[in-house]
């Protein structure tokens, strides 16, 4: 299981399209950060595509400039119950 | 002639004391002293700020005869003396904004006490004093930035809608506030520091600098401190004469320790963090005798 | 807290990358991240203001660690004031009360012996053995007089502070139990002159509009408000609007320039009192231009007088009670609208500028605003208008503006009464906690509505008592007296807020005869003069309910448990209930109609009846996410008490114009505004479409009309146009005494400051009480800024420091003491002269004069 967070760059005044677009694909989650140009972005694996793939299809997308990757996890048991050594 | 020989003579003997000195007093720092530091970066904020009229930095430690005066007659009593060891050249008067602030009294007191101009007599109108400037430093944390009514280092401000006023800005997260973002001019600001001691944050976001400092001088300021140590080529000065003071009646006056000394001093209403003891029983049984 | 470790890392990877770009996200996506997943998050209202906020509250190991603005409260949008800020803060002062304490000497009760800690038992030992007393000696007094005439000796100071539940029990604990109409909230203070416009006016009480009029607005006006500090996140949605809204005006009053002046388009600083006479001229400014809504006042206004030279609700013996004509009268006469017009004509704009110093044109302007038909105004007051001898008059002039315009009831066109107690609208008003009211409108004096009580409650008829009982100042006054034996403040700082404390309050809490309770979480003021002092838990350490200014009821949860024994206001009254048999508390001749409760204590009658006591309670309150509450009052009295007395409360109310939605509701919504009808709220009252009752009483009325079905029945649905004249204050500056003392709030602190000057940062951003003055002033009178100065009148004298620069400007011959000030007490200073009718004090007028300390 891979969660991936981006910085997507976008275009002036083509953030709300960008993030449009990017809530379209499954697995993709926009977080904000449209006004600033900056989108917040989370990807995650899908069944379908895996999100190395996913983040690839980023810059066929009309007004992104750039996409960053800044956060990977690559783990299993995503799901479970968090725990308190989080601590 | 024998006497640039002596000088000779004399600068090198000079020199190899001045070093045989500094190697023993970084030893002694090494040894006991850095504990001592260590607690002091902590302890020490490390901004002070000169009172009102204190001419720039240089002038000011040449004129200034580290009397005290001006200490003596503070009537909120914010002003204290440099020490051994501070960053502060020993004995030089200052204040610390977020813990005493200056209350910029109509007739400067501490003005009219300084014997020798290091405080500026010419300055009567305490509204142009310059002892800093105040800086929003922090918009992040600064809760005003956020939308939230705050406003105290504006309300607070003796110079209100001339050193700071507020900038109305709609917020378009929420759609429907405003912000109510201050903002600091400095033609106005005295650097009085009541906006600093009365943010409401852990630690304060607005925050007054020396005028220099606030201007980008940081460094400047800092090395006039470390300067004065390297010209007395050690951190202690020379043992002092034994001082007397002119102080009324219950006042002592330490140089070397707290300065003026207050006995049998009322608790100031406003030195606690809150005006309450911590025992209820204190507050319930203490004010019936006196109003009874 | 349900969460998988994926919401932690995706929240982790959401903050990282807004770091890293510089992105400011909404809290609620990032609040995993560098947050504690075991903190509980829960929402509750704010503590202070009638403003009604939103926060939540963050605890972890029964402790609140954590605070936030709700980001989804339609109020506030996650904003707060810094006392919101600092909420979780006034809960953890170093001094809370936990042990109930009792004045003694050589280990028994006296009145002149030291606190000393005692049990719960003790504590209620010695209350009962009081009252018990004190309730004979009623009784006496009572014997072979109607329920009309009906007075008693004990009495509860209570609060607008006060969750809906503990109003609701501690009014019923009174008017039925004790049969003591002696209980009055600290709302008197407050709202009174509000709640007695809003009855004469509208015949149903609270405003018509809701803080919706913010945006919708084109000119604000407001009268003795100085919202931008004592409603600061109402002031930011008012700035917002004047930002971002084209033509968009404010206009500002006061007696002095406060903050408001910042934003005002057009600020007016008048003498005190003339607001009487400035109203008076824009309705003569309406009348003369033929600029009234003909059709809206032939068909929805009727216009009446009301008697003049009513008297300043002093002691019956002081010589200006004695000169006055028509003491406390104000039964309302018919005019007609031409009669209504000439009472006006005498408040032209020449007389009115010379007599409120107020230029010309600036009162042109402001009467042009109100004039214009396509300008929406709100017009909004608070202290100013309501603690002022002739408060509801100055209240009903206000309405009389905005009837004749028809500006009333729709989006933008509101004249709104602010309220500054978090629950002065949602308890005192509501559940009806003064001296002369019932739940839901109702009155002690009316037949008819006690028996409406005394049906809901299952009491004996005759039970309440028909004779209003005494209002706030009034009971000072009786305490002082000797005619109030017992007397129990709870949720509220009398003795620092009451008028006159040097000659009426102090003396009375320390009458030989009097026993005095104080109910609080800290030592206040009144609890030092109090006898015994019970250690209350407060906010959140309970389940509760506040309605704030816009009719929004919310609730929360218990979230932490309270200090040591404290104990909440409501099982303090349920708790001390029990004490008393039925037969020791009502008489034989009213036994003997409720036979049934023979034996039984107050406690089974009032609270096990089958009503309060429905709910069963399953040792825990669970939210929709799985968390669980405690709730310490249900856990105690076995049932879910807080629901079964709502649920008997809101039956008042119901299909009456005061609906409040189920009790569940309120526990998943952000607050409901009544009524709520068919669980829909209602923003705007008495218009056709926004308000249901309407159609209802009003069934062939058109689309979008308004009727004003509070006065349905005593004059067609009319709302009440009342003319009445200027008349000068109760006492005004002379030579002796030449300066006008205002009195009020700041910013940084509520009410007398006994939570908020235990936050550190908050006594620090403003420590001490000052003398606000003007620079000419403090010349004149050798003073300079910073330094000590005495101020002294007829009745006291207080030391404070003089501030001639700070953020309230007042003009020469004014200045302005807050009264949060424990050490500086202002109340020494002021008059308890007050409104005839509302028996509001006013705190805003009285001569003082000032020296060098």
């Amino acid at each position: 299981m891979n969660l991936c967070s981006l910085i997507v760059h976008t275009l002036p005044d083509k953030g709300s399209e960008v993030e449009r677009a990017l809530n379209g694909i499954p697995g993709v989650e926009v977080h904000g950060g449209v006004a600033e140009g900056k989108l917040i972005v989370t990807v995650e694996d899908t069944e379908t595509s895996p999100a190395s793939d996913t983040m690839m299809t980023f810059n066929d997308i009309e007004g992104v400039i750039n996409a960053t990757l800044i956060y990977h996890y690559g783990g299993d048991d995503l799901n479970e119950e968090v725990i308190r050594e989080l601590n | 002639m024998a006497e640039t020989h002596d000088d000779k003579k004399g600068i090198s003997r000079r020199q190899f004391l001045s070093t045989t000195l500094k190697t023993a007093c970084s030893v002694t720092l090494m040894g006991v002293g850095l504990g001592f530091y260590a607690q002091r970066a902590n302890a020490l904020p490390p901004l002070a700020i000169r009172p009102p009229g204190a001419l720039p930095e240089n002038d000011f430690l040449g004129a200034c005869i580290r009397c005290g005066l001006c200490v003596r007659d503070c009537p909120p009593q914010i002003l204290s003396l440099g020490q051994l060891g501070d960053d502060i050249p020993t004995g030089t008067p200052y204040f610390i904004a977020r813990t005493g602030p200056c209350v910029m009294c109509e007739d400067i007191p501490c003005v009219k006490a300084c014997p020798t101009n290091a405080l500026d007599h010419s300055l009567t109108d305490i509204e142009k004093a310059r002892m800093g400037l105040a800086v929003v430093v922090d918009q992040e944390n600064c809760i005003a930035f956020q939308g939230l009514r705050c406003e105290v280092c504006f309300n607070i401000c003796p110079l209100r809608g001339d050193a700071i006023t507020l900038e109305y800005r709609h917020n378009p997260r929420s759609g429907k506030h405003a912000f109510f973002i201050p903002v600091v001019h400095s033609d106005a600001c005295t650097g009085c520091g009541l906006c600093e001691k009365a943010c409401i944050l852990e630690k304060a976001a607005i925050k007054v600098y020396p005028i220099e400092m606030a201007k980008g001088e940081l460094g400047h300021h800092y090395r006039f401190g470390w300067k004065e140590k390297a010209k007395a080529g050690h951190a202690l000065v020379t043992p002092d004469v034994k001082h007397h003071y002119n102080l009324p009646e219950g006042v002592r006056y330490e140089l070397q320790g707290k300065g003026l000394i207050f006995e049998n001093q009322k608790a100031q209403p406003s030195s606690g963090e809150v005006p309450f003891p911590s025992n209820p029983l204190q507050s319930l049984n203490r004010k019936r005798k006196e109003s009874e | 807290m349900s969460l998988t470790r994926r919401d932690f890392i995706k929240s982790n990877a959401i903050a990282a990358a807004a770091a890293t770009a510089g992105v400011t996200l909404p809290a609620s996506k990032t609040a995993l991240a560098g947050d504690d997943p075991d903190v509980r998050w829960d929402k509750a209202p704010c503590r202070f203001c009638g403003t009604g906020c939103s926060v939540l509250v963050g605890v972890k190991n029964g402790r609140i660690v954590a605070s936030q603005g709700d980001p989804d409260a339609p109020v506030n949008k996650g904003l707060n004031c810094i006392k919101g800020y600092f909420l979780p803060k006034i809960m953890y002062g170093k001094d809370r009360l936990t042990k109930p304490l009792l004045r003694k000497k050589n280990g028994k009760y006296d009145k002149n012996g030291d606190f000393e800690e005692v049990s719960w038992d003790e504590a209620f030992d010695i209350m009962a053995q009081k009252w018990k007393e004190s309730l004979k000696k009623s009784w006496e007094e009572n014997k072979g007089k109607p329920v009309t005439k009906i007075t008693s000796r004990v009495a509860m100071f209570g609060s607008g502070q006060w969750t809906v539940w503990e109003g609701y029990a501690a009014a019923k604990l009174f008017k039925a139990g004790f049969r003591s109409n002696n209980i009055d909230p600290n709302a008197r203070h407050c709202m009174a002159s509000a709640v007695g416009a809003f009855i004469r006016g509208f015949g149903i009480d609270e405003p018509m509009g809701c803080y919706d009029d913010l945006e919708h607005a084109d000119v604000f006006v407001l009268w003795g408000s100085n919202m931008a500090e004592m409603h600061p996140i109402l002031w930011s949605r008012l700035t917002d609007t004047r930002l971002t809204k084209p033509g968009c005006e404010v206009h500002v009053l006061s007696t002095y320039k406060n903050r408001c002046f910042e934003l005002a388009d057009n600020g007016m600083v008048f003498k005190p009192q003339t607001d009487l006479a400035i109203l008076n001229y824009i309705a003569n400014y309406i009348v003369q231009n033929k600029a009234y809504n003909k059709e809206f006042i032939e068909k929805h206004v009727q216009f009446n007088k009301t008697p003049t030279d009513i008297g300043y609700g002093l002691r019956p013996e002081d010589p200006r009670e004695k000169r006055a004509k028509n003491r406390m009268k104000g039964k309302l006469t018919k005019i007609s609208f031409e009669e209504y017009a000439k009472s006006l004509e005498p408040y032209t704009l020449e007389y009115v500028s010379k007599l409120s110093g107020v230029p010309k044109q600036q009162l042109l302007r402001l009467a042009k605003v109100y004039a214009d038909p396509n300008k929406k105004v709100s017009s909004y007051w608070t202290m100013g208008f309501n603690q002022h001898t002739r408060g509801v008059w100055v209240n009903g002039l206000l309405y009389n503006v905005h009837l004749l315009m028809g500006k009333i009831s729709e989006p933008g066109n509101s004249p709104f009464s602010l309220t500054g107690q978090p629950s002065a609208c949602g308890t005192a008003r509501e559940v009806g906690t003064f001296s002369h009211r019932l739940p839901a409108d109702l009155v002690v004096k009316k037949k008819a509505h006690r028996d409406i009580a005394e049906k809901i409650w299952k009491l004996p008829e005759g039970t309440i008592p028909g004779k209003p009982g005494y209002h706030a100042v009034l009971m000072m006054r009786k305490l002082h007296d000797g005619a109030i034996d017992c007397y129990w403040q709870m949720c509220n700082n009398q003795l620092q807020a009451g008028a006159n404390m040097n000659n009426e309050s102090y003396p009375g809490y320390r009458n030989p005869n009097a026993f005095v309770v104080v109910s609080d979480p800290y030592p206040t003021v009144s609890a030092q003069a109090a006898d015994l002092v019970l250690p209350t838990a407060m906010w959140t350490e309970k389940e509760g309910a506040y309605g704030n200014a816009e009719r929004r009821t919310q609730f929360w949860r218990q979230q932490v448990k309270a200090p040591g024994e404290a104990k909440s206001d409501l099982w303090q009254i349920m708790e001390f209930s029990k004490r008393f048999k039925m037969e020791e508390v009502w008489p034989p001749e009213l036994m003997a109609k409720a036979p049934e409760y023979q034996g039984k204590t107050l406690y089974e009658v009032l609270f096990e009846n089958g009503q309060v006591n429905q709910f069963p309670f399953e040792g825990k309150i669970k939210d929709d996410r799985g968390n669980e509450y405690d709730n310490d009052e249900s856990a105690h009295f076995g049932y879910y008490v807080q629901k079964g007395l709502f649920e008997e409360y809101a039956s008042f109310g119901r299909g009456h114009g005061h609906d409040l939605a189920p009790f569940d509701m309120y526990h998943k919504a952000r607050g409901l505004r009544w009524p709520v009808v068919d669980g829909k709220e209602t923003l705007f009252r008495f218009r056709e479409g926004y308000d249901p009752y309407v159609a209802k009483f009003n069934p062939n009325g058109a689309k979008g009309d308004v009727f004003f079905y509070g006065n349905a029945k005593k004059n067609g649905g009319r709302a009440n146009i009342i003319t009445a004249p200027y008349e000068p204050p109760a006492e005004s500056p002379d030579e002796e005494y030449p300066l006008w003392l205002c009195t009020g709030r700041v910013l940084e602190h509520w009410h007398s400051g006994s939570m908020t000057r235990r936050v550190p940062e908050l006594y620090r951003a403003f420590p001490d009480a000052v003398v606000f003055m003007n620079k000419k002033d403090a010349r004149k009178y050798r003073l300079r800024n910073g330094r000590l100065a005495k101020i002294q009148s007829r009745r006291g004298e207080i030391i404070c420091k003089v501030e001639t620069r700070g953020r309230n400007q007042p003009p020469e011959g004014l200045v302005f003491i807050p009264w949060f000030d424990a050490g500086r007490l202002v109340n020494k200073l002021t008059l308890d002269a007050t409104d005839p009718l509302s028996k509001e004090t006013d705190y805003k007028k009285c001569a003082v004069k000032i020296t060098r300390a």
